[in-house]
């Protein structure tokens, strides 16, 4: 191959390469696009909710007293009990808002109806990690050096139990509203109740581990087991909540 | 009439619309949830059926309003949703609308209390029969109701501010566990008093009365107005075309906020009224009158009038005292709810003044060394502190301290014992009492009093010389009953009736033991003994020469006769049933011990543990312990057999040489020191030695020549052989 020929195909390698990153970008941008759609129309309310619970988070900062210990505290009660409460009441309308409105928003939907929980509540889930992440990022450098990996996994725990019960409820009893009565429940004993409730439920199960362990001055050895199992249960409840959601399928897809 | 249809329709749809939901059948399994939880089985025969039903109310009133906050935004707001628009282009009016979905929505509320509701009500009627349900009822109505109607008032406004049933929950779910998780209940119910609100089967909610009465109006009258406000609102938020409101509801609007407005006002300034007076701060030492001086006073006469109607006390005092001094203060404790009106003399010239606790009398120069008679008149009515009843804050003084007011006034029950703070020197001894009483003549009265006279408006009690501690119990309300020679006056409801027998029935048995053992004064076999349960009070009080013994009502005895390792000990001693035998026997002879002059040092140990909690004055009575714990034990031998008294002994042998197993392993009611019960040990080698009679001699000798005085060891063992001739083995 003459020098000619191998400039050219170099070139053109070149060209291929910067269209499949044009391509990526397009599609990473329509799929971002598509995730922020679907948060707009299947949960308006989120849009304002997480950044309005982020900005009532920043309430800590005017705190003045300096202990430690009730510090954590309350950056646990913000992202292990008020974030997943409100993820919790958004994710569970997600879809069931739609179909007990009975309108035909669905006949127009091309996806299989377990595709798109799956996707609302990704995106839902990314867009709530951006603004815990935010929140907790200020929290470091303005309030307490904390470790923002391990609250926002903390976060994310006790959110996706809480989504998976009400979730699961909702759909087995299709109504939306057992799925916050249920969900709500066991959120409010675990912080009404909490010395009961961490009993009744154990180190394993207790819905806001950090905060608990903080208020009772508790060392935090097992909070790994903790936030894995809620996380397990909690995608083991998601899981059935989609088994449930595809046998209740339209009749036309 | 049409708004009256209109109103009536929407109720009942949306009560319709609502019970077909899953969600109103999932808040009532949560009710049953919060209610089974609220539960504790194991105390329930032993509990009244009013602390039941506040137990429940109470738990469901906590939880409740989150169920609520939520079925209630999301069925006011169903209308509000897109695609409902033509539901409001129909011509009724919105208003009435809006009423009809509150009525709709409490109906649903009370569909889903429904089967909780006839669940505890049948464990009620199981427990204490079929009458207890209309206390359930009854307690519900005011506990319960209220709580929920506010709430659901509240979602209605928060719900047409925000327009959206996910707001509108989450705001009201943050903003009611946030109260919750700061130890508040969402109406404040239980926020006055965090261990709840006294609850009694003979005087009801007692001294919390008044203050449960306005804090329950006020929330009604607050979820009135949340209901005008959201009226008002919903005309100028909704989007509907409605003809102009017409005068006759502007002015019934109008004329409701305002009457609505005043009254929360009046409720509100009278809880506060109420609730400072009941929050009045205790002594600094609430045991100091225990130790205070009567020397100043050479007689003491009280001549009280109670009028059951007004629920007010009406007294005058009169002592003697021969001054010694130009200027005497005189420290009184006189109930906060009772004040001095005036201050008399005779002779004539002695000027008197209250400053702060202390009676200043100034007497003129010739009275010196005279005697003098003071006359002090008094009235009010007898104020209740929460200190004295309530657990929360309370030191441990304070837990020990005898019920201080010492009496009890309503309209229907009325009780008063002798050292009470509703006379200004209760510390010291009284040489006359009279005590009239206007009001209902009640079946059952207790009375210890020497002369009875009665008059068309009063009866008359006349004590001639210084009083036992029991004066008088008497109560509409009483359950009067016969058990072999002694009469009962007990609370309606306030233990199960198979529970009843295993509470009562050593009562009986222990007084005819002491009658036949330690009285030195026989009294006829044919005067029946006669036990009231009282309310508030801490201690037993005995009067042996009427045979009246006052129970005090709520005192907790579930972790005696419940108790699961007990019940699986093959040991006699563990047996709760006999423990409790055992316990009764200590509690009755304390009583009796303590009959003439109280003796907070003996019976504080009934119910609390002085020397573990490190009150000071409890220590030292090593003597008084022994006996009183080995008499009480030998008295309670026709109960318990002779087989736990060996058991016992056993035991406290085995204790001297390891303390910790003792404990451990014998739930006795009182934690004895290893010198006691080495004590205890000896005594049985007495027992065991000489004859009973010679046992039961020295107990009452003891009893006659040093009454609470606690002796040395070493004279204790002089005592002994002096009184039965056998040395302490």
């Amino acid at each position: 191959m003459s020098t000619e020929e191998k400039s050219t195909s170099i070139e053109g390698n070149s060209n291929e390469g910067t269209t499949d990153l044009k391509v990526r970008s397009a599609r990473l941008v329509n799929l971002i696009n598509l995730l922020c759609y679907e948060i707009k129309v299947s949960a308006p309310a989120a849009v304002w909710m997480l950044p309005l619970t982020g900005i009532a988070g920043l309430v800590l900062l005017v705190d003045v007293q300096e202990e430690v210990s009730e510090r954590i505290e309350y950056i646990a009660l913000f992202s292990e009990a008020i974030f997943p409460l409100v993820i919790m009441l958004i994710a569970n309308s997600l879809v069931l808002r739609e179909r007990e409105e009975n309108s035909l928003a669905f006949v127009t939907v091309r996806s299989k109806l377990t595709v798109l929980w799956l996707r609302r509540l990704g995106a839902l889930l990314a867009f709530y990690l951006i603004c815990l992440g935010i929140l907790l990022i200020i929290y470091h450098i303005f309030y307490l050096p904390l470790q923002v990996g391990q609250m926002l996994f903390a976060s994310l725990a006790t959110s996706l139990i809480l989504i998976g019960l009400s979730s699961a409820i909702s759909l087995l009893l299709k109504e939306m509203n057992t799925g916050y009565l249920v969900g709500s429940l066991w959120w409010a004993m675990c912080l009404i109740g909490s010395r009961t409730a961490y009993v009744v439920f154990g180190p394993y199960l207790y819905l806001f581990y950090f905060w608990f362990t903080a208020r009772e001055s508790l060392g935090t050895e097992t909070w790994l087991y903790n936030k894995l199992a809620l996380t397990g249960l909690g995608l083991v409840l998601i899981v059935i909540s989609t088994l449930l959601l595809r046998r209740t399928e339209r009749f036309f897809t | 009439m049409s708004h009256l249809k209109t109103l009536v329709i929407t109720a009942y749809y949306e009560w319709k619309i609502q019970i077909r939901q899953r969600s109103t059948w999932v808040v009532a399994g949560l009710f049953f949830l919060v209610a089974w939880m609220s539960i504790d089985y194991a105390k329930l025969p032993l509990d009244s059926a009013i602390r039941f039903a506040l137990g429940t109310a109470q738990g469901m009133g906590l939880f409740g309003g989150l169920f609520i906050v939520i079925i209630g935004a999301t069925g006011f707001l169903r209308e509000f949703k897109p695609g409902y628009n033509f539901l409001w282009t129909h011509s009724f009016s919105t208003r009435v609308y809006i009423l009809g979905k509150f009525l709709g929505i409490c109906m649903t509320a009370a569909t889903a209390l429904l089967p909780v509701g006839l669940w505890v009500a049948s464990l009620m009627v199981n427990l204490h029969g079929f009458q207890s349900v209309f206390l359930q009822i009854k307690v519900w109505s005011v506990v319960l109701a209220p709580t929920l109607v506010f709430i659901l008032a509240v979602t209605f406004l928060v719900g047409l501010l925000f327009r959206r049933p996910l707001w509108t929950s989450l705001v009201l779910l943050l903003v009611i566990v946030a109260t919750l998780v700061m130890n508040l209940d969402i109406t404040h119910l239980i926020g006055f008093a965090l261990y709840g609100i006294y609850g009694s089967s003979l005087i009801g909610y007692g001294p919390d009365n008044l203050l449960v009465t306005l804090n329950r109006f006020f929330y009604l009258e607050l979820s009135v107005l949340s209901l005008l406000i959201v009226l008002l609102l919903a005309r100028i938020l909704t989007t509907r075309q409605e003809n102009k409101s017409s005068p006759v509801w502007k002015l019934i609007w109008g004329t409701l906020t305002v009457v609505n407005l005043i009254a929360i006002f009046y409720t509100a300034s009278n809880f506060q009224i109420e609730s400072n007076r009941l929050s009045e701060n205790p002594p600094s030492n609430p045991l100091e009158a225990e130790a205070m001086d009567c020397s100043f006073m050479r007689s003491y006469q009280i001549d009280l009038v109670l009028n059951q109607k007004t629920k007010s006390l009406d007294g005058e005092v009169v002592f003697l005292l021969q001054p010694n001094a130009i200027s005497q203060q005189i420290p009184i404790r006189l109930n906060g709810g009772l004040n001095i009106s005036k201050i008399e003399s005779t002779p004539p010239g002695v000027k008197g003044e209250v400053v702060k606790n202390t009676l200043v009398l100034n007497f003129p120069a010739e009275l010196k060394g005279r005697d003098v008679s003071i006359t002090l008149k008094y009235a009010g009515s007898i104020n209740i502190p929460r200190y004295a009843y309530d657990n929360l804050f309370r030191s441990q003084e304070l837990s020990v301290a005898p019920f201080p007011p010492g009496g009890y006034v309503d309209d229907k029950t009325i009780f008063l014992v002798r050292d009470g703070n509703w006379h200004p020197f209760s510390w010291c001894a009284l040489d006359q009492l009279s005590i009239g009483w206007i009001g209902v003549p009640n079946s059952g009265i207790v009375q210890t009093a020497d002369r009875m006279v009665s008059y068309p408006d009063r009866v008359t009690l006349i004590w001639d010389q210084q009083p036992p501690l029991p004066l008088l119990a008497t109560s509409q309300n009483y359950d009067t009953f016969q058990m072999t020679e002694s009469r009962f006056f007990v609370s309606p409801d306030n233990i199960s009736d198979r529970e009843f027998e295993v509470v009562y029935n050593s009562y009986p048995v222990l007084l005819k033991q002491i009658d036949l053992f330690l009285q030195e004064e026989k009294r006829s076999s044919s005067q029946p003994y006669q036990i009231a349960t009282v309310p508030l009070l801490k201690y037993s009080l005995y009067d042996p020469s009427t045979r009246i013994y006052l129970l005090p009502e709520s005192r907790d005895v579930t972790h005696l006769l419940i108790n699961e390792n007990n019940e699986k000990s093959q040991t006699v001693i563990n047996s709760p049933e006999l423990l409790y035998r055992r316990w009764v026997a200590t509690d009755v002879l304390r009583a009796w011990w303590c009959s003439s002059n109280p003796c907070l040092q003996l019976q504080a140990e009934v119910g609390y543990h002085p020397i573990q909690f490190g009150i000071s004055g409890f220590e030292g009575k090593t003597v008084l312990d022994a006996l009183i714990s080995y008499a009480s034990l030998q008295l309670a031998e026709p109960l318990v057999g002779q087989q736990f008294i060996a058991e016992e002994i056993a035991a406290r042998q085995h204790a001297m040489e390891d303390p910790i197993f003792f404990t451990s392993l014998v739930q006795l009611p009182s934690l004895y020191s290893t010198e006691t019960n080495s004590l205890v040990v000896q005594l049985h080698g007495l027992w065991e030695q000489a004859d009973p009679e010679t046992f039961w001699q020295l107990v009452r000798e003891y009893h006659r020549q040093f009454g609470n005085t606690s002796l040395s060891e070493e004279d204790f063992a002089r005592f002994v052989l002096k009184v039965t001739g056998f040395e302490l083995p």
